[in-house]
C-alpha cells in the first residue's frame, strides 16, 4: 500500500481495517487498501468529492466530529450487497440503496468502538446514501479528509474519512 | 419457536432471516422500529433488535417490552463499545451480537437461548 503522509495515521488504519472486515465477514467479499492520501494536504484544499455511482454516508457528531463516505461503481455494489443477502442485482434498487447504508454504518460502527479504546469518542447518524453518476459531495472546510481507496476483483472503490480538528 | 426481527433496514432484516430460515428457524416476524416491534412481540419466543432506530430505538424498545415480558431479547448492532454493552445490558438486553456477524454466531446465539 502507498501512502501520502497522513495525519491521522493510526485513527485511518483504524477505519481500513474495519472496512476489510466488513466486506469480509458480511459479504465473503475480499478487498485491499491500495493508496491512503491526504486530500487537502500540500496546500490544496479541494472541498469536493467526486463518488462513483453509489455512496453510503453518515456523519459523527458530539466528541469528535465528520464524517464517513463509502463510494462504489455499480457493479462492486451489486458484488458487495449481493454478497450479503446472496443473490444477484444488476440495477439500484432499495435493497442496494439500504445495502450501502448498512456497509457504511458497520464501518463506522467498527471504528467507532475501535477509536473509544483510544480515548476518542462520537456519536453516528442515521446513513443515508446518494446515487447518481459522477455525483459529488462537498465537506466541511475545517475537516482533515483522508481518502483510501481499495482494490477488489471487481475493481476499485474508496472511503473518505473527514474528521474536524477538537 | 418464534422470533421478532427488528431492523429499520430491510437488507439487515433479509440478512437474519435467511441465515435463521437456513439452520430451520421458520416462525419469523419483522419490525421496522421499536414501535412497531411492541405491536408485534405478544407472542414471541425470542427477539432480535437492532439499536439505531427511528421512530422507537432498539433500547427504548427492550425497556418498554421488559415492562411485560422475560422473553430473550438479543441486541445486534454496531454500537460495540464497554459503555454501550453495559448500557444494553442494564436495560435487559440478555445478549449481545456486534456487526459485522457470521450467520453461524447468529444462529448459536438462538440455539443457546433455546437451551436456556
Amino acid at each position: 500500500m502507498s501512502s501520502n503522509i497522513v495525519a491521522n495515521e493510526n485513527l485511518i488504519q483504524d477505519f481500513i481495517d474495519v472496512t476489510e472486515e466488513v466486506l469480509s465477514t458480511m459479504a465473503s467479499f475480499e478487498i485491499k487498501a491500495v493508496e491512503v492520501q491526504e486530500i487537502n494536504a500540500n496546500g490544496h484544499s479541494k472541498d469536493v468529492t467526486a463518488c462513483f455511482d453509489i455512496t453510503g454516508i453518515l456523519g459523527f457528531s458530539g466528541g469528535r466530529k465528520g464524517s464517513l463516505l463509502i463510494s462504489f461503481p455499480r457493479n462492486i455494489a451489486f458484488g458487495a450487497v449481493g454478497g450479503m443477502l446472496g443473490i444477484e442485482f444488476t440495477e439500484i434498487d432499495a435493497d442496494v440503496r439500504d445495502g450501502v447504508s448498512e456497509l457504511v454504518n458497520m464501518i463506522a460502527g467498527g471504528a467507532k468502538t475501535k477509536l473509544q479504546a483510544k480515548g476518542i469518542d462520537f456519536e453516528l447518524s442515521i446513513p443515508n446514501t446518494v446515487i447518481g453518476q459522477q455525483h459529488q459531495i462537498t465537506a466541511g472546510a475545517s475537516a482533515t479528509r483522508t481518502r483510501v481507496d481499495f482494490d477488489s476483483d471487481l475493481g476499485s472503490f474508496f472511503i473518505e474519512v473527514n474528521l474536524k480538528e477538537d | 419457536m418464534k422470533v421478532l426481527i427488528v431492523d429499520d433496514s430491510a437488507v439487515m432484516r433479509k440478512i437474519v432471516m435467511k441465515a435463521l430460515m437456513e439452520a430451520g428457524h421458520t416462525d419469523l416476524v419483522e419490525a421496522a422500529d421499536g414501535k412497531e416491534a411492541l405491536s408485534k412481540s405478544g407472542d414471541v419466543d425470542v427477539v432480535f433488535t437492532d439499536w439505531n432506530m427511528p421512530v422507537m430505538d432498539g433500547l427504548t424498545f427492550v425497556k418498554e417490552f421488559r415492562k411485560g415480558s422475560n422473553v430473550p431479547v438479543v441486541m445486534i448492532t454496531t454500537e460495540g463499545g464497554q459503555k454501550e454493552v453495559l448500557e444494553a445490558m442494564k436495560s435487559g438486553v440478555t445478549d449481545y451480537i456486534v456487526k459485522p456477524f457470521t450467520p453461524s454466531i447468529l444462529v448459536s446465539k438462538l440455539e443457546s437461548l433455546i437451551k436456556k
